[in-house]
């Protein structure tokens, strides 16, 4: 039923939850996915879904951690359903050139193409806490590890990336 | 604390502030470049993982029993028949950030708001403060200089501390997409948070009410100061002094 007091209430309090979401739900799924196109897909998918399921959110305060839960399963039903080839990453990373090469900093665009390069298990943890501000408690909730698990793979994450620089010639630290 | 452990801690989180980090820091001088060292990569990291957001173009169905999520292959489709999506922003998103979290906008002489800027950086602001509540603590425990100027660069060219207080935890945190100081300090009524943001100007300070917060967004210079304490707790005294105790590099 649309135009009730009831659905524009619905909608208030949707977009009042999401609105200021919308830029961690994108980079989350693009970081995911490592293809913009897909993220925005995931994105809306999210939303959709959100939109149908608002009335089982209880706690507001959990609405972030809710959507982003959303968005992460979102981009599983994806690759579960479309079993994608396997993503190389040079092709990715010519693919998204224009993405990679937007910071107009290269120390920034070096950092992107590695971040790419590293393995799924690795990325997300670092997303989560980097991007999102996660605990290390909330990673291990949202990815359904151990604590421990999270802090081994934050631990290797950070030192592929450096390792990354060091190979490279490159320094990210100085 | 061992060398060894030190650098583990914060490989696995450069911003942690956890027992004997400042002691060990302070007492070797190795693990204390580490630590910088780690800020900055930090940064780095950070400004590399906020990547730009588009303007998504979200769309809600008339009915909220509407029938299931359009697929993805659909939507792919329609994207190749209709070219790109990328459109402006949705009015609803920027109603949902003036409205978020019951921030109070300020009025231009019109009664309208000034812009619709300052309220979206309030409410990413606001939101960001759910996060790191472990930093909001009253303590004695000063962070120490080289790490707060691995927070500091290359934002700000000079912190006069003694104006602002002691600062209590630093850490790099990203606001719009841009990797911002996020600072603590000991105010005369409890922590306070100041969020230092060279690169989001606004004409006139904007007032922040809700989820347990009290402040204001102050703009100085080409930039702005977001000053941030507990619902009932007074940040006047830090307000006062913050503009004049921070320069920007740029």
């Amino acid at each position: 039923m649309t135009g009730t007091t009831e659905d524009r209430r619905r909608r208030h309090r949707f977009e009042r939850l999401v609105g200021a979401l919308r830029q961690d739900m994108y980079r989350y799924a693009f970081w995911l996915s490592r293809d913009p196109a897909l993220a925005e897909d995931v994105v809306q998918e999210a939303m959709m879904r959100a939109w149908r399921s608002l009335d089982r959110l209880r706690d507001e305060g959990a609405a972030r951690q809710w959507l982003l839960t959303i968005v992460r399963r979102e981009n599983a039903r994806h690759f579960e359903r479309k079993r994608l080839d396997t993503v190389d990453v040079d092709d990715l990373t010519r693919k998204d050139e224009g993405l990679l090469a937007d910071s107009h900093d290269t120390d920034v665009d070096d950092m992107r193409a590695a971040l790419l390069e590293l393995p799924d298990d690795y990325r997300e943890p670092l997303v989560l806490q980097v991007l999102l501000g996660y605990t290390t408690e909330e990673i291990a909730g949202v990815m359904d590890l151990k604590q421990a698990t999270v802090l081994t793979r934050l631990h290797r994450a950070r030192n592929r990336l450096k390792e990354h620089f060091a190979a490279e010639g490159l320094t990210a630290d100085e | 604390m061992l060398c060894e452990d030190f650098r583990k801690t914060l490989d696995v989180d450069p911003g942690a502030d956890f027992p004997g980090r400042a002691a060990h820091a302070a007492a070797c001088d190795d693990c204390a470049r580490y630590a910088a060292e780690a800020a900055v990569f930090e940064r780095k990291l950070a400004a590399a993982l906020a990547i730009d957001v588009p303007d998504l173009d979200i769309r809600l169905p008339d009915d909220p029993e509407e029938s299931d999520v359009v697929s993805l292959d659909d939507r792919r489709a329609a994207r190749r028949g209709t070219g790109t999506r990328w459109r402006g922003l949705p009015a609803w998103a920027g109603i949902a950030a003036a409205l978020v979290l019951g921030i109070a906008l300020v009025l231009g002489p019109g009664g309208a708001p000034q812009q619709p800027e300052p309220a979206a950086l309030a409410a990413e602001v606001i939101a960001h403060m759910r996060h790191e509540p472990y930093s909001r603590v009253v303590t004695s425990e000063a962070v120490g200089a080289s790490e707060l100027q691995g927070v500091l660069s290359p934002a700000v060219s000079r912190l006069d501390s003694g104006r602002l207080g002691l600062v209590t935890y630093a850490r790099t945190c990203p606001i719009n997409g841009r990797p911002v100081p996020h600072l603590v300090v000991q105010g005369a009524d409890g922590p306070v948070t100041l969020l230092l943001m060279p690169g989001e100007k606004i004409e006139a300070p904007v007032p922040l009410e809700g989820n347990g917060f009290h402040g204001v967004i102050l703009p100085v210079g080409d930039g702005s100061i977001a000053v941030i304490g507990e619902e009932g707790r007074s940040v006047e005294d830090v307000a006062e002094g913050v503009r004049e105790a921070v320069d920007w590099r740029i």
